[in-house]
């Protein structure tokens, strides 16, 4: 649901209605039941999507190639989400602005670098020669992409994210004249 | 002046750090939202389901959808706004849902027990208008509540409701008219007797 209205409740207006409490309290704290509801759901942030999000069947399953490059984008997404959990557990929950603000910033640096470590390895495989990359540089591509996009979601100015993106769009313009 | 400037900076960005912790997945974070804002989405839950139990429901599926649109939301706009608009979504489309299965109508029974449970809730509230609140049809209750009581202009409404804002004006109209009627104490003197009006002519009196 993307619901975004710049404008914001101003001043109630004179009647007997606008003296009634605009505030109530829940018989019972609810907390525990949204927690429990919350807790069972995926959590947001940075996950790997699957390649058949841009068409076409599973890539991974085409080659033995692709499979070892799906294991390496697999090892990366589990160090990149391992070091969050273990960042998470370390801190205790914010109860500051300064405390809120570095988490932010710590979810944001993990979110980059896991950015750049799969940059890192897409230009490596891009390197290589043709018969080599076949379409393991796809899955790799597609993981990568779909990572940026997410941390674009994040910080639409994250340098990173924006120098994937750039990536993207000049090789789908590339595609598009041949 | 510049203090106050000052402090809802501070708070703005505390509130983006809070949002983007809980899209991370940070349950923590998405706890101090709940406790900074509860309190606001209950009071409207409460009157839109005029119902101590089906508004805590509300409530806490207004959190659990939030928790899943989260990236959906922009910081351009208050938090509360956006979980009022949740809260009135989730509601409208609980009601379609009910609907279907039963047709629930307001009794003087359902008045009274949601009567009680917003004083319980809000324990500086009048009784009265309550009840008149609770008394309105759907449509025009909602649009009293959103404009008269949490202070949202039609515009706003209107784009919460996915309705015109002309619809939102009359709606309000016809609202704060019906709880005037509720409100008034009935004058049995003024009120025609219905024995002494003359009756009108029913269809068979007029058959040939």
């Amino acid at each position: 649901m993307t619901i975004d209205e710049k404008s914001s409740p101003d001043g109630r207006p004179p009647g007997p209605f606008s003296n009634l409490p605009d505030v109530a309290e829940p018989s019972v704290d609810l907390w525990p039941a949204i927690e429990g509801r919350v807790g069972a759901d995926t959590p947001y942030g940075l996950s790997s999507v699957s390649a058949t999000d841009r068409g076409g069947r599973p890539l991974w399953q085409r080659s033995p190639w692709l499979q070892a490059a799906a294991a390496v984008v697999l090892f990366a997404a589990g160090a990149a989400s391992g070091l969050g959990i273990r960042r998470e557990a370390s801190v205790p929950p914010p109860s500051t602005m300064n405390e809120a603000l570095a988490l932010a910033v710590d979810v944001q640096r993990t979110g980059s670098e896991y950015i750049a470590a799969l940059a890192a390895f897409t230009a490596v495989v891009d390197s290589l020669s043709q018969d080599v990359r076949g379409q393991g540089t796809s899955a790799a591509f597609a993981t990568l992409y779909s990572a940026a996009d997410q941390l674009a979601a994040l910080n639409a100015r994250d340098p990173n994210a924006t120098s994937v993106e750039m990536d993207e769009l000049n090789r789908s313009e590339r595609r598009v004249r041949f | 002046m510049e203090t106050a400037i000052d402090q809802d900076d501070a708070a703005n960005v505390k509130l983006k750090s809070l949002v983007a912790l809980a899209r991370a997945g940070d349950t923590d974070a998405f706890e101090i939202l709940y406790r900074t804002h509860y309190r606001q989405v209950h009071a409207l839950s409460l009157r839109l389901t005029c119902n101590g139990r089906r508004a805590e429901e509300l409530t806490q599926e207004t959190f659990v959808r939030a928790w899943s649109s989260l990236h959906g939301f922009r910081a351009e706009s208050r938090l509360a706004t956006w979980l009022h608009t949740i809260a009135v979504r989730a509601h409208s489309e609980r009601e379609r849902k009910d609907r279907r299965v039963e047709s629930r109508e307001v009794s003087s029974d359902d008045v009274d027990s949601y009567a009680h449970a917003a004083r319980r809730a809000m324990p500086g509230t009048e009784i009265d208008l309550e009840r008149a609140i609770a008394r309105l049809p759907k449509g025009a209750r909602e649009v009293l509540v959103l404009h008269d009581i949490h202070g949202y202009k039609h515009r706003e409404i209107a784009a919460m409701l996915g309705v015109a804002e002309g619809t939102t004006k009359a709606q309000l109209h016809r609202a704060r008219k019906l709880a005037r009627s509720f409100l008034e104490p009935v004058d049995e003197a003024k009120r025609p007797s219905k024995k002494r009006a003359a009756p009108k002519p029913s269809m068979e009196t007029q058959r040939p």
